[in-house]
């Protein structure tokens, strides 16, 4: 059958990178002059592109796993792996672009930022929990860390409010766009209730 | 209420213009007579200067200007740059954003409403808010509170030359600036998430208003002003973050006391009422070292360091004598 032969996931490892292919194009496109591409600081412009697309990356992962539970017949959860990892690119991309192109890799200026910025030391710890993440994402980091593997990878959700959080303390005029993702990120949170175990809970507590 | 002021009571320009400035525009013009050169329109020589709507008369009134002889000779930032990377939230929030959705951003007929502590107030149409004045133009350094910066030929008119006409009473110590708000046409003012208020408000202390460097622009590059970068008037005042250089201005209040500006109002541990550009203070979000100086070499950061004042502490510093510039950033 089609859904498991190497189409699907060649094709998803193409969505999931769509981001980065843009990113390309946009590039290409800027350096030949094309303005309207990213403006008059491209760096900027694609630093900001690349990290909102890093958050949307990631929460397009935090979403297979209910999709996985609603719909078990695709298997979804084997595509997981890499939506995760083309969200991590995009966090390294993003952070690069910062780090050496807008602050020149100032030592000076990159220390105090990340020291006393609150923002950028949110999105450093967001890095540093998605770095053993994405080292221990192979089958055979998995079978090795047995179960502390999906503790370790847990580790997601903390990722993605210390984002939501980097990303809310640089709105200027207006939350509309924050608002928007959030709202589905913290849908997708709240999803990991153990609502079975609550509504049994909470059943038993009725009957006393 | 709002008297209309009387036409045919405008002050001779000789009273208007600050002796310094008239000065140096004698002395300029001396100049440019002993090298044998006409006095230089400031429409003269920028590249790809797009033409947007304005009346004939502005944008005559525009092409005129002389040169202020005290501008930079930083490299003037190409018109590309200045016209399509804007902070202008009642446009959106992207910086391209401005230069698409301000495009069909009505801006004549205008006018603007000056009021408060003032012996004349008044509402005046753009045309006789101009008519005295002659313009010229300055080229100065922008420096963004986002640690970006630019340098703009601006076209107008000092605001102290404004101000005094509307004769300022002995209780005005400070002014106040309002944008329009016309939420049909800025659709940063209609959005449901807006985090700051509308209309946009800033505000100067009179004697920064009065310093001959705080200047109303209605052009820049030798021409009119695009709607993204505040048509058809607005303030410019080089010395302090971009964000005091409020746009597209329909009243100007002279108060006894401090306005409540917008960006103070949203945030105040980030944003004070003065916002001197100042390397040794940062903002919470960005360090206030160095800017990027654009354009900037594709892909790599034209970084220069910041300087006091954004490199006008010579004609400001004496403004804040005695205050502890930490404090009151
Ligand atoms: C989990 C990792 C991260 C995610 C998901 C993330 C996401 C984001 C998002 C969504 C934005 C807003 C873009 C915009 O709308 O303009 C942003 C901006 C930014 N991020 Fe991150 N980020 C991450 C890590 C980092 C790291 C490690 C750094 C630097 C060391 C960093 C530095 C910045 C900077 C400087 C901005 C722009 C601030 C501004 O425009 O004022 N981020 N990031």
């Amino acid at each position: 059958m089609l859904l498991n032969s190497v189409y699907p996931r060649l094709l998803l490892h193409l969505v999931a990178a769509m981001p980065l292919i843009y990113a390309l194009v946009l590039i290409i496109r800027s350096a030949t002059g094309d303005f309207t591409a990213l403006g008059a600081d491209p760096a900027e412009e694609l630093m900001s592109y690349l990290g909102q697309w890093a958050l949307i990356g990631i929460i397009v992962t935090l979403a297979i796993s209910p999709l996985n539970r609603r719909v078990p017949r695709l298997r979804l959860i084997r595509y997981r792996r890499l939506f995760g990892l083309w969200a991590f690119a995009c966090v390294c991309l993003h952070m690069v672009l910062y780090t050496v192109v807008l602050s020149g890799l100032n030592m000076e200026v990159l220390l105090s930022d990340i020291l006393e910025r609150p923002f950028i030391i949110l999105g450093v710890l967001g890095f540093l929990m998605l770095v053993p993440m994405a080292i221990t994402s192979t089958a055979g980091w998995r079978r090795r860390l047995g179960r502390n593997w999906s503790r370790l990878h847990r580790l997601i959700y903390l990722v993605t409010g210390v984002a939501l959080v980097h990303f809310f303390l640089q709105v200027r005029s207006d939350y509309g766009e924050f608002v928007l993702i959030s709202t589905v990120a913290i849908l997708l949170l709240l999803l990991r209730l153990p609502f079975q175990k609550l509504k049994s809970l909470f059943r038993q507590a009725r009957q006393h | 209420m709002i008297i209309k002021v009387p036409s045919g009571t405008e002050p001779r320009p000789s009273e208007i213009t600050p002796e310094q400035v008239y000065l140096n525009r004698r002395q300029f013009i001396q100049v440019a007579a002993a090298t044998a050169l006409t006095p230089a329109l400031a429409s003269a020589g920028y590249e790809g200067v797009e033409e947007y709507p304005a009346p004939a008369w502005l944008r005559q009134q525009t092409q005129a200007a002389e040169q202020w002889p005290a501008s930079t000779d930083d490299t003037v930032t190409p018109f590309e740059y200045a016209s399509r990377y804007n902070n202008f939230y009642e446009f959106g929030t992207g910086k391209g954003d401005p230069y698409k959705l301000a495009r069909n951003f009505v801006t004549d007929p205008w006018s603007v409403v000056i009021d408060g502590e003032v012996g004349r107030p008044g509402r005046l149409s753009l045309e006789d808010l101009l008519k005295p004045h002659r313009l010229e133009e300055r080229i100065y350094r922008l420096r963004c509170v986002e640690a970006w910066s630019m340098v703009i030929p601006w076209v107008g008119f000092p605001l102290n030359s404004l101000l005094k006409r509307f004769e300022p009473n002995s209780d005005a110590r400070y002014v106040e600036f309002t944008t329009l708000y016309r939420p049909e046409s800025m659709p940063g003012q209609r959005s449901a998430f807006k985090a700051i208020e509308y209309p946009y408000v800033e505000g100067l202390r009179l004697d920064e208003a009065m310093n001959d460097l705080a200047f109303m622009g209605v052009g820049m590059y030798g021409n009119t002003l695009p709607p993204q970068n505040g048509a058809p008037l607005r303030l410019v005042v080089p010395w302090k973050y971009g964000f005091k250089s409020i746009k597209s201005i329909v009243r100007i209040r002279l108060r006894r006391t401090m306005p409540q500006t917008t960006w103070v109002k949203s945030a105040p541990h980030e944003y004070g009422f003065y916002a001197n550009v100042n390397p040794s203070v940062d903002h919470p979000r960005w360090s206030q070292k160095q800017e990027r100086r654009l354009p900037s070499p594709w892909f790599r950061s034209n970084l220069i360091p910041t300087l006091p004042f954004n490199g006008y502490a010579e004609q400001v510093a004496a403004l804040y004598q005695g205050m502890d510039l930490r404090k009151f950033f």
